[in-house]
């Protein structure tokens, strides 16, 4: 009798150290809060910044803040550039593996309408999933090669499964303490300075956005990752968001790193719950 | 007396004339000396100096902080070694360190630094 009263108390005390230590780490690290608290910074930034700008409009980048290019911009619209780049994405995603399956056998909703649900945090894997990297572990778990991550094939897929979710909005989730890490590293690599230029990406896209660099106005941060992939005139073909990270980083001199590896993908799903609430319209042009 | 004293004046002079002479040959010949051992020495500085601006680079870029420009200034440092161009070597493989310095302290800096641009 005696031995089952201590082991009952031993249990009881166990039970509450237990309890104590877990709504102790859910106090010292509230990182829900901490993400809607950075979100609304992000938010109230540009609103000071750019106060006739409405919310909604930054998924048209730096087309939401410049008249002139905005003009520019939506005559390029009337006959859009990606047009051929979405056909060809169509043309791809529905020729059949050599095991008989498609793309379509790997995503939800057979990959229609879905953009919206990438980049995500995958709790199994703990590691952010974007859809060029779901795109090709499809590829992969079908025996086919992956494909060259930045532009052609896997921008063209892409391309074309964004325009199928055009007005779909991200309400993308930092659901674990997991994701909050790979959250908080995609937030340090936007804030921190690199290259040899000693530039952040926030030093670009938040405290001078809305300048002129040479003959550009730089992007407002918010609303990055909603028009891509994009046909950028300079590259004169599609290409993915990495392939802007790894520009932006050769501009500031810094080597770029590898595409689709973590850091970018942290940074993508960084930049994508900032973006919480746009809506997706991609793919867009850009100059 | 007097004669003898100038004579020995004289000899003590000539003698040390010719320690002068001596002295001088012999420092002359250090300089050339310490010159071509300078060359020689200042080509495996050199490659030291490269191979510490590639450890250094290589620790930045295992931190996401390698810039673009050391690369290509180890390299230019490497051809002007192999074509002899050795005061080139040199200010190239100095400019590359400091590079590789530079880009680890901004990566050591950041990481205690990054939130500084935070908007509030």
């Amino acid at each position: 009798m005696k031995a089952y009263r201590w082991f009952a108390q031993q249990s009881l005390a166990l039970l509450g150290l237990a309890f104590s230590v877990t709504s102790q780490s859910a106090e010292t690290l509230d990182f829900q809060a901490i993400v809607a608290k950075d979100l609304s910074e992000f938010r109230d930034y540009f609103a000071r910044r750019f106060p006739k700008v409405e919310t909604t409009e930054y998924k048209n980048g730096v087309y939401a803040i410049d008249e002139a290019s905005r003009e520019q911009w939506l005559d390029i619209e009337d006959f859009p550039p990606y047009e051929f780049a979405v056909d060809e994405g169509e043309a791809l995603f529905k020729i059949p593996f050599a095991n008989g399956k498609n793309y379509g056998d790997c995503f939800s909703n057979g990959g229609i309408n879905i953009r919206q649900n990438y980049p995500y945090f995958d709790l199994d894997a703990g590691e952010v999933v974007t859809l060029e990297l779901a795109i090709n572990r499809c590829r992969e778990s079908n025996g086919e090669a992956p494909l060259a991550y930045g532009k052609d094939s896997i921008a063209v897929l892409s391309a074309y499964m964004a325009s199928t979710s055009a007005g779909n909005v991200f309400a993308t989730e930092v659901p674990s303490e997991a994701a909050y890490q790979a959250y908080s590293e995609g937030k340090k690599f936007f804030y921190a300075k690199r290259g040899q230029l000693n530039f952040s990406c926030a030093d670009c896209h938040l405290r001078v956005s809305g300048q002129n660099l040479r003959a550009d106005i730089i992007s407002p941060a918010i609303g990055h990752t909603t028009g891509f992939p994009v046909y950028r005139s300079k590259w004169e073909e599609m290409g993915t968001l990495h392939r802007r990270y790894a520009e932006c980083n050769k501009n500031v001199r810094a080597e770029p790193l590898a595409l689709q590896g973590k850091a970018y993908r942290n940074l993508e799903y960084f930049q994508t719950v900032m973006s919480k609430g746009l809506e997706i319209n991609g793919p867009s042009s850009r100059k | 007396m007097k004669s003898s004293t100038m004579k020995k004046s004289a000899m003590k002079i000539k003698s040390q004339d010719g320690k002068a002479k001596s002295l001088k040959s012999t420092v002359f010949a250090v300089v050339l000396m310490s010159l071509s051992l300078s060359v020689q020495a200042g080509e495996s500085e050199i490659r030291a100096v490269l191979a510490e601006a590639k450890s250094t680079t290589k620790q930045a870029a295992q931190q996401d902080f390698e810039w673009t420009t050391t690369g290509p200034l180890i390299k230019a440092s490497e051809q002007a070694l192999a074509t002899g161009e050795v005061k080139a070597a040199e200010r190239l493989a100095g400019l590359a360190l400091e590079q590789a310095r530079q880009s680890l302290v901004q990566a050591e800096y950041a990481k205690a630094h990054w939130q500084d641009g935070i908007p509030h």
